[in-house]
């Protein structure tokens, strides 16, 4: 009888050892698993804010370009801003980059956007495993080639990767080789179809990450001014449009390689657009104060007929620049243009400057 | 049998204590870095503040360090002054410069103070403030003068 109890009994303990067991294995399984969460939300966190800081500064000087080193993960990209983990959008502004940025480096450049003034430092934003090629038909894709950053920078005395960019004619397009970038995007300019030209076979890519862009300009000058761009993902061996968008300036032009998503581009540059009307709002304020000391003081130089002169140009910006579409991205270049021969004639007649 | 119960008690107790302690340390930790992203931000919102197109002097697109145009800065309070109803104006100078309060002190040879930007936190929420100085110059561009001034830059963060 008592043999059959302490047999129960030591039954009973190693039922007993289980449970307690498999709780205290559970708890500390539960406990690494929230760590883990936590610890992936603070390294994400710790990215948004040291990158937020890095991108401000690096947009405050225009025609900079820096390599930065982050952590080996993916920054998403879309119109809300740059998004690292579960951390809130980084909120750029007027940047350009592709939708999918791999870490463990990535590479910055400033641009100025003038209409025709100063209105903000265009942001792009790209990694070294992303391969732009520019398909070299007439002048302007050499010209255009030789704008964009090096392909190497020296950092800390070591020649390092920086902006993976090739210049390429159109007949060796189809002899091109996988050189294991996640990214290809293919740059045409002029009236070129890129549609006609059947497309090398780079496995690692996918489809939408194989893009192209043609941007209706065959000078250098045409880029200064506005054209139609013609974005393009590949479908089966050749390249099929997906739509259809324009660029107002070399900065904006610029923008267009840069970023492969097309609404990302134009919501961008609606954003350029409304910093345009502030800013133009202020110069336009400007001018009529100066204006208005003018009518005061002395003026030797006629400058209130300048600043008269500007006044409907002004007006002009502000209303072209309300949306961004063709068409009133052409006005708009127009009143910069006529802006910028005013200011011209300030500087003859040694009146303070319009811009 | 309740030999192994009590261990056990003993053992979580040591468990929660030792929980407690870490979970501390962790707040410690945090706390550093959200006064270090405190002050990350107060350096943004300088820079910001420093190179807006909008105030910076300029001649055909040259733009001329730490220094304000007089009369960008009029028609810039004037905006502002006139931004009440305009929701896109305001949200984009918050989005920009975030609660703070920017002000412009001009000390030689005249004196004023002009008031650029100012949105302030309700401070019963908690949080504090850091406040950065930037010396500046103001450009007269009708009598080709300047004058010196300081930023008086008021960051409220949110901790």
């Amino acid at each position: 009888m008592l043999q059959k109890r302490g047999a129960i009994e030591i039954q009973f303990n190693w039922i007993f050892i289980l449970i307690i067991g498999v709780i205290i294995l559970g708890f500390f399984i539960s406990i690494i698993n929230k760590q883990k969460t936590i610890a992936e939300d603070q390294i994400s966190a710790s990215i948004k804010i040291n990158l937020g800081a890095v991108l401000t500064g690096s947009r405050a000087s225009a025609a900079t370009a820096s390599r930065i080193n982050i952590p080996n993960i993916d920054i998403i990209y879309d119109c809300d801003g740059y998004i690292v983990g579960k951390a809130n959008a980084i909120r750029a502004k007027t940047s350009f980059s592709p939708e999918l940025i791999k870490g463990p480096v990535i590479m910055s450049w400033t641009h100025e956007w003038s209409m025709p003034f100063r209105v903000t430092n265009f942001l792009y934003i790209t990694s070294p495993f992303v391969r732009y090629v520019f398909v070299n038909i007439g002048s302007v894709a050499e010209e255009v080639y030789d704008i964009m950053p090096n392909r190497t920078i020296i950092d800390h005395g070591e020649v390092k990767a920086f902006f993976t960019k090739e210049l390429v004619e159109s007949a060796d397009i189809l002899n091109l080789k996988d050189q294991n970038h996640y990214k290809v995007r293919f740059v045409f300019f002029g009236g070129t179809d890129p549609a006609s030209y059947p497309l090398p076979k780079l496995g690692g890519v996918k489809r939408k990450d194989y893009t192209a862009v043609r941007i209706n300009a065959n000078s250098l000058q045409d880029i200064q001014g506005t054209g139609e761009l013609v974005f393009y993902e590949k479908k089966g061996d050749r390249f099929e449009e997906t739509a259809k968008s324009v660029f107002i300036g070399e900065a904006s032009a610029i923008g267009s390689i840069f970023t492969d998503d097309p609404e990302t581009y134009e919501c961008n540059m609606q954003m350029a657009f409304n910093m345009l009307q502030i800013v133009n709002t202020i110069y336009w304020d400007r001018a009529n104060m100066l204006k208005s000391h003018y009518q005061t003081a002395t003026d030797t130089n006629n400058c209130q007929i300048v600043y008269t002169n500007a006044d409907s140009f002004f007006r002009s910006i502000n209303q072209s620049a309300r949306r961004f579409t063709p068409a009133y991205a052409s006005s708009l270049k127009s009143a910069a243009d006529a802006v910028m021969r005013i200011n011209e004639d300030t500087l003859q007649r040694s009146c303070p400057a319009i811009y | 049998m309740f030999e192994s119960i009590a261990v056990l008690i003993i053992f979580f107790f040591l468990l929660s204590f030792g929980f407690t302690f870490y979970g501390k340390m962790q707040q410690i930790s945090n706390m550093k870095k959200m006064r270090q992203a405190t002050e990350i931000d107060t350096v943004s919102l300088a820079i910001k503040t420093s190179n807006l197109a909008e105030l910076q002097c300029s001649i055909k697109n040259v733009g001329e360090p730490n220094c304000y145009d007089w009369y960008k800065i009029k028609a810039f309070q004037h905006m502002l002054q006139d931004s009440e109803n305009n929701e896109f104006l305001t949200d984009h100078y918050y989005q920009k410069l975030g609660y703070s309060r920017i002000e412009l002190n001009i000390i030689y040879p005249d004196h004023d103070s002009i008031l650029l930007y100012n949105r302030t936190r309700d401070l019963a929420e908690g949080g504090g403030s850091i406040v950065t100085l930037m010396p500046i110059s103001v450009y007269n561009p009708t009598d080709k003068k300047h004058r010196f001034a300081y930023l008086n830059i008021t960051y409220y963060s949110p901790e």
